[in-house]
Order: C-alpha cells, then structure tokens, then sequence
C-alpha cells in the first residue's frame, strides 16, 4: 500500500470534524454561557422585585392618603354646613328684630298719644342695641359679608367660603392622591408581569442546557430575546413619571370653583349683568392652575363651565354677540381638552353639549348629548331633554318631538319629586333661549314642557288631553278693598305701584268641566312664584267669567310683591289656556 | 461523513420541547392577564369607595338642609297660628283699646311668620289636600336634592363594586388556569425523563389539559 492509499485509507476511517464557525460556542461554552445568563436573570429579577415591593409600597400609602382626605373633606362639609346653618339662624332672628323695629317705628309715628309714641320709640331704640348686639355674634351679620348701611347679607359669599371651597380643596388633594396610588400601583403591575416573564426566561435557559444543536440555541435565543425586551419594559416602568401635583394649584382650582359656584347662583337667579365678574375671576384662578399643571383635566372642565356661563349671561343678558362667541369658543375647547385628558364624564359631555348648541353648533350638540346620556340613563329627563332641543337645530321639530316624549315617558315612570328641578330649569332656560337663540318649534317644545310638568305634578302622568275648555285673555286688575281687607272694587290695569302686595285677575272660560283641576301658575322674570300658585278642582259653573286674586303668601307689614315683569299661567286638567303678563314698578 | 438520522425519540423530545415553551410563554400571558385584571378590580373597588364616601357626604348635607328647612317653616307655622288666635280676639274683643294692642299683636306675629317663611325652600311648599294646611314637602325635597347631587357626582357605590367584583372573579379564574398550565409543565418535563410508553402517557394527559387552558384563557378574555 503506498501513501496516497494510505492516506485515502485514513481519509475513509477517521471521521472529520467541520470546521467551527467564528463565535461557535463549544458545550462547555454554552454551560458557561447559561449558567451566567441563569444568574444574571436571577439577580435581575430580584432587583425588579424589589422595585415592585417599593412600588406597591408607595401605591398603598398615597391610597390610604387619599382615603384619608376624603374622609377630612367629610368632616370640613359638615363643619362648614353647621356652621352655615348656625349664621342663617341668626340672620333669620336679626330678620325678625329688623320687622319689629321697623314697625315700632312706624306706631310712633301713627301714634295720638305722645306717651305711647314715646313708648314706641323707646321699644324701637332697645331693639336697636339687642340687633347691635346679635351682629356682633354672627361673622354673617359682620364685615366683610354685612353691610350695615343696607342690611344686606352676602350670604352667598359666606356659603362659598364655607360651604364650597375648603371641600373642593380637600377633595382635589384626595384625588391627587388617587392619580399617585394608581401610578405607583400601574408600575408595580408591570414589575410583577416582568418577575412572571423573567420566570418563564429562567426555565428556557434552564431547558436549554438539557438540549442539543439549534433547539439548543433556539431556547437560549428565545430567553434572551425575553429577557431584553424585560429590561426595556423595567426601565419604561421605572422612568414613567409619578404624578406631583403643586399644592397651589390646588388652592387656585378650590378657588376658582368658588367663584363659578358664586356666579351660577346668580345665573340661575337671573341676575345676568353680575355674572360677567365672577366668572372672570374663576377663570383667571383655572387658568393659572393650568399654568402650574398643564394636564389638569379637571381644572379644563371647570375652566370649561365657567366659560360657559359668562357666555349664557351674556347671551341671555347684555347680549354682546362677540364675547358671546369668544366664550363659547373657549368653553368648547376646554370641554374637548379635559375630554382628551381623560375627563369623559356625563359631565363633560353634557357641558359640552350646551356649549355646541349655544354656539348654533347642532350636530355636535347631538353626539355630546348622546354620550352623556349614554353614561347616564338615569338622569333621562335631564338629558333627554338637552338631546331633543339639539335635534331641534339639528334635524327638526319631528325628531325633537320624538324624543321629547321619550324623555317625558321616562319622567312618568318615577316621582316627580326627582325632576321638577329639570323641568324648572328647563322651562325657564327655554324662556331665555326664544328671546336670544330662538329656533323654529321651541315655543311648541316649551308648552308641552309646561304642560307635562303641571300634568305630572298634579294628575300623575305627562299626556294631556284638551278638555274642550277655553278661557279668554287674562286681565289683570288692581283691587279696592275694605277695612276688613275684602275686595270692593278692581280696576284693569297692566301696571302696578312698588309695595303692591295682590293684583286681581279675571278671564272669561267656557266648557270647564266640574270637578276639573284648574291650575294658576305664576312668574317672577322667567322664574316660577310657587308661594304665588293657585291649585283647585273647579266648583264653579261651567260657563262664566272667573275672578282670582294673585297675592303674597303672606300678609305682613314691610315687603310686598316684588317689583318686575310677571306672567300669569291658567291650565286646566294640564293644557295651557290662558297667559297674561303685568308689571310691577 | 457523519450522518444524522433522528430517531423517534429525538423527535419526541423535540416536540415536548418546543410544547414547554408555548406553555411557559402561555402560562406568562395568563400571569400577565391576572396582575391586569386585579389592577381592574382595585381600580373599581377605590372607585366604589370613593362613591360612597360622596353619597355618605350627601345625605347627610341635603339631610341637614331639610332639618334646616322643617325647623323654619314650624317656626312660621307657629307665629301664623298665634297671629291667627290672636286676630280671632281681637275680632271678639269689645274694648277698644284691648283690641287694637291684641291687633298690634297679630301683626308682629305675622312680620315674624313671613320672616321665617322667607327662609323656607319655597319650592316644596305644598298644601295637604286632606287638611287644606300648608305643608313643607320633605320627602319630596329628599328626592329633589338627592337627584341634584346625583346629577353632578356618582353617589352610589353598588355598580362599581359589582364590576369589581366581576373582575376578581377574572382574575381568580386565570389564576386557577396558571395553577393548570403549571401541572401540564410538569407532566411534560416528566415525560422528557420517562420510560417508553409511560412518556407518551404522561404528554398524551398534558396536552389536552394545556388545550383546554388555552380554550379556557380565550373564554375568559371574551366573557369577562
């Protein structure tokens, strides 16, 4: 055999390693290998675990926090309540010592004994010093709420400071606390979900030192590709910021909801030309509350709302057509914003609702009312009602009609007692809207608003059907009466002197049925007079002419009706027959 | 030249080997899904909490306010009875000068009953049919204000603590899945040093078990 035989012989018997790639890893490689990536998972692993226990740590303490602030917002309201109702007491007892100096004034005066008007003006001058008195254990009855001169009490004002403020500003820093415990607690979610993967990691590495070839390094590669995509989701987890919200935004929001609770009470008193200050002063607060924290969603929605209100007093006030749709403008935009940021509350949506309608925005108007109502079925009157006014500018009378009656259908199936404070805002507001964004079909929607209220809250269902009934125009009539206070005499008129306490009213009506339920219903500038309303099951003949007296409810020596526009209602069995208006100087 | 011919139990092998890691990539998702959902739970239950610390907070204000407006109205009830006795006597009264004072009497009674009536929520004055007195409307306050309260703040608690409650059940469900998947790791990591039928065996349990957890994690996802 020779040696290239010799070498082929060789070439046939030893088997022939292949060459190993750059970076090949021999077994004892691989060993090396998984046993340090095993205990680099290991430690990392307990790194995480720790991150997670301080996570959950912080989590637990700002919830128990703002559990805590929640409780003290409790207590500060009913503080605030008791000491509120204490103040009103004693405002109502300086009330009464006010009545009975002012008619010990007025005997000395009308006296024709000098002793006894001597004696008169003696009581007058003790009830002074015991009001002097009373002021001085009453912070209402003090500067800066007193006046002294006028003897009016802001008691608005003291409700702000007292009733609306230090809750809001205790329930803010509870809800600060809410946004840090739900973030230390979404960290600590995350580091759990990464010790489990991290775990799924360590048994891949440890399969993979009982394997061969590529299932080999497929396992280790799966484990490592893990393990990175872990150690991004750690540090994603430990670099997202952790909610710190400045105090003092805090305090400038309180603030600010104070004044926008301050300018509403006027809004709905109707004292528009007042609401304009109060407004800008809540909004000046919000906005430099957003200044300190840009995200502050829930200083967009108030922002928002107090917006909306200057916008409504104007409109529905002074009428400056440019501020009005700046205002409204603004509003939307801060609704659209806390929306954005996470504020997708009935709320919201409602406000924004309005906003887009005042701003003749009707389609919009309709998907904002959907969704809060959406979120919201039980307030379905409420909202119902907002949805058929937008479908109103939106779609038409049908459509609004459509889901009037829905809206009223749901009203029937409850007490009234929950929605007459709907109904009244409702009608009053579209009292308002006819005279500043009037639509074609809201007068209807208005009457059948009214007619639904009086029908539920005195026959128990919201369908009225005509009685056939018709009563003529309403006059009303200033009354001549005698000593023993009966009316002698009435006089048509539209206009009565300031301190009138009743105003005569007559109307001539045909075909009302006895025992039918005739309401008289009365407002003072758009706002129902309840004291002033009539109720009676009808006894007189069925034909005829009616004579009524509109009077305050109770006599007494110093106020009488109060000066403004008045309109009087006449329903029978809940249709609307009969309006008049007359004035008061 | 080497040769590499595999043998069915390298294939086993391989396959319960690449079994065991969708099941540990599984069981990790199902992990994942259960920390998820006890969040959910922990949000709700704050939520809930939080509902009912504002609904506590509001029967006791609008209770307040009613007892605020029940005691003004009995004082205006009573000054208007006294004014009321008072005019009475007067009417009867044939002294002149008793009558008038008894007169000034009933006015003063009066002034004061309108004070206190001007503190009262007109709103809910209403007059009892039965006994044609006027009345303050308490219930129907209650159910006024709370449905104002209602209408700007969530006051009950019940709907939250529901989802929450739906939402451990989840998670309490996922869990007893993962104890599942963690039985099927072990049966096929046992079949990996088994004996010839026995690893068959012991794969052929733990595959459906790992079939049906994946079943029941998809379920899960989708009912709950």
């Amino acid at each position: 055999m020779d040696d290239l035989e010799k070498g082929s012989e060789e070439k046939m018997t030893t088997p022939v390693k292949p060459a190993r790639p750059p970076f090949a890893l021999s077994e004892e490689g691989w060993k090396h290998l998984l046993v340090l990536l095993i205990a680099g998972v290991a430690l990392f692993g307990t790194v995480v675990a720790a991150l997670q226990v301080n996570s959950s740590v912080r989590a637990a303490r700002a919830s128990r926090d703002g559990r805590a602030y929640t409780l003290k917002a409790i207590g500060k309201s009913e503080a605030g309540i008791l000491r509120y109702i204490y103040e009103r007491n004693r405002l109502a007892a300086h009330q009464a010592l006010v009545t009975e100096w002012a008619l010990e004034r007025r005997l000395a005066q009308e006296r024709t004994s000098l002793t006894a008007a001597q004696e008169d003006e003696r009581a007058a001058a003790r009830l002074w010093r015991v009001m002097d008195d009373a002021r001085s254990l009453s912070a209402l009855l003090s500067p800066p709420y007193f006046d002294e001169e006028t003897f009016y009490a802001d008691v608005i004002q003291f409700g702000v400071n007292f009733l609306v403020v230090p809750p809001a500003l205790t329930l803010e820093k509870e809800a600060a606390k809410r946004e840090e415990a739900d973030a230390w607690g979404a960290k600590s979610e995350r580091y759990v979900v990464t010790i489990t993967v991290l775990a799924v990691s360590l048994f891949l590495f440890g399969l993979a030192m009982t394997l061969r070839g590529r299932l080999k390094t497929l396992f280790t590669s799966v484990g490592v590709l893990i393990v990175t995509a872990s150690l991004a989701f750690v540090l994603s987890a430990a670099l997202a910021p952790v909610p710190r919200i400045p105090e003092e935004s805090m305090t400038l929001y309180a603030t600010g909801v104070g004044e926008t609770y301050y300018a509403g009470i006027l809004e709905l008193g109707g004292a528009y030309g007042r609401v304009p200050d109060h407004a800008d002063w809540a909004i000046e607060s919000f906005t430099q509350a957003i200044a300190l924290r840009p995200d502050y969603a829930a200083a967009y929605q108030a922002r928002g709302d107090a917006r909306l209100l200057k916008a409504e007093a104007l409109l529905f006030g002074s009428g400056d057509s440019q501020k009005v749709s700046s205002g409204l403008a603004g509003s939307i935009s801060d609704f659209v914003r806390a929306a954005a940021l996470g504020r997708r509350d009935k709320e919201t949506w409602s406000r924004l609702a309005w906003a887009y309608f005042l701003a003749e925005r009707y389609p919009e108007s309709v998907e904002a009312a959907r969704r809060a109502l959406a979120l919201a079925p039980d307030l379905g009157l409420r909202l119902g009602l907002q949805l058929a006014l937008a479908l109103l500018g939106a779609e038409g009378q049908a459509k609004a009609n459509e889901e009037l009656e829905a809206a009223l259908a749901g009203a029937e199936e409850h007490p009234l007692a929950s929605d007459s404070l709907a109904f009244r805002a409702a009608i009053r507001g579209l009292a308002d809207l006819e005279r500043a964004r009037p639509l074609p079909g809201m007068a209807k929607i208005e009457r059948r608003l009214k007619e639904a209220f009086v029908s539920l809250t005195y026959r128990g269902t919201a369908t009225v059907r005509p009685s056939g009934a018709t009563v003529g125009g309403l006059t009303f009539e200033s009354l001549e009466l005698d000593a023993e206070g009966r009316v002698v005499g009435r006089r048509p008129t539209g206009s009565f002197a300031g301190g009138t306490d009743r105003v005569g009213l007559s109307f001539d009506y045909t075909g009302i049925p006895q025992g039918a339920l005739v309401v008289l219903k009365v407002y003072w500038e758009g706002l129902e007079q309840t004291p002033l309303t009539q109720v009676e099951r009808w006894s007189p003949p069925s034909s005829g002419r009616a004579e009524r007296v509109v009077r305050a409810p109770i006599e007494h020596d110093f106020v009488g009706l109060m000066p403004g526009r008045y309109t009087a209602e006449v329903y029978v069995e809940g249709e609307l027959l009969s309006s008049g208006t007359f004035e008061i100087e | 030249m080497e040769t590499e011919d595999k043998t069915p139990h390298d294939r086993f092998r391989t396959a319960v080997s690449i079994l065991i890691a969708t099941v540990t990539v599984v069981g990790a998702a199902a992990a994942w899904r259960t920390s998820v959902a006890n969040g959910q739970a922990g949000s709700a239950n704050s939520k809930g909490l939080h509902a009912a610390l504002q609904g506590a907070n509001a029967a006791i204000t609008v209770s307040t306010y009613l007892s605020m407006n029940l005691g003004f109205f009995a004082d205006y009830r009573e000054h208007l009875e006294k004014a009321n006795l008072l005019e009475a006597d007067a009417a009867k009264e044939t002294d002149g000068a008793r009558r008038a004072s008894l007169r000034e009497e009933a006015v003063r009674e009066r002034n004061l009953a309108a004070t206190a009536r001007s503190y009262v929520d007109q709103d809910y004055l209403a007059i009892d049919p039965e006994t044609g007195l006027e009345i303050f409307d308490g219930n129907r306050y209650w159910e006024a204000q709370w449905a104002e309260a209602s209408a700007g703040q969530d006051l009950d608690e019940a709907s939250f603590f529901a989802q929450a409650n739906h939402t451990r059940t989840k998670a309490r469900a996922l869990t007893g899945v993962t104890v599942g998947l963690g039985t099927v790791l072990f049966l096929l990591t046992a079949s990996t040093v088994a004996a010839s039928r026995a690893r068959y065996v012991l794969a052929g349990i733990a595959v459906p078990i790992f079939l049906g957890a994946v079943a029941a994690v998809a379920a899960l996802e989708v009912l709950l």
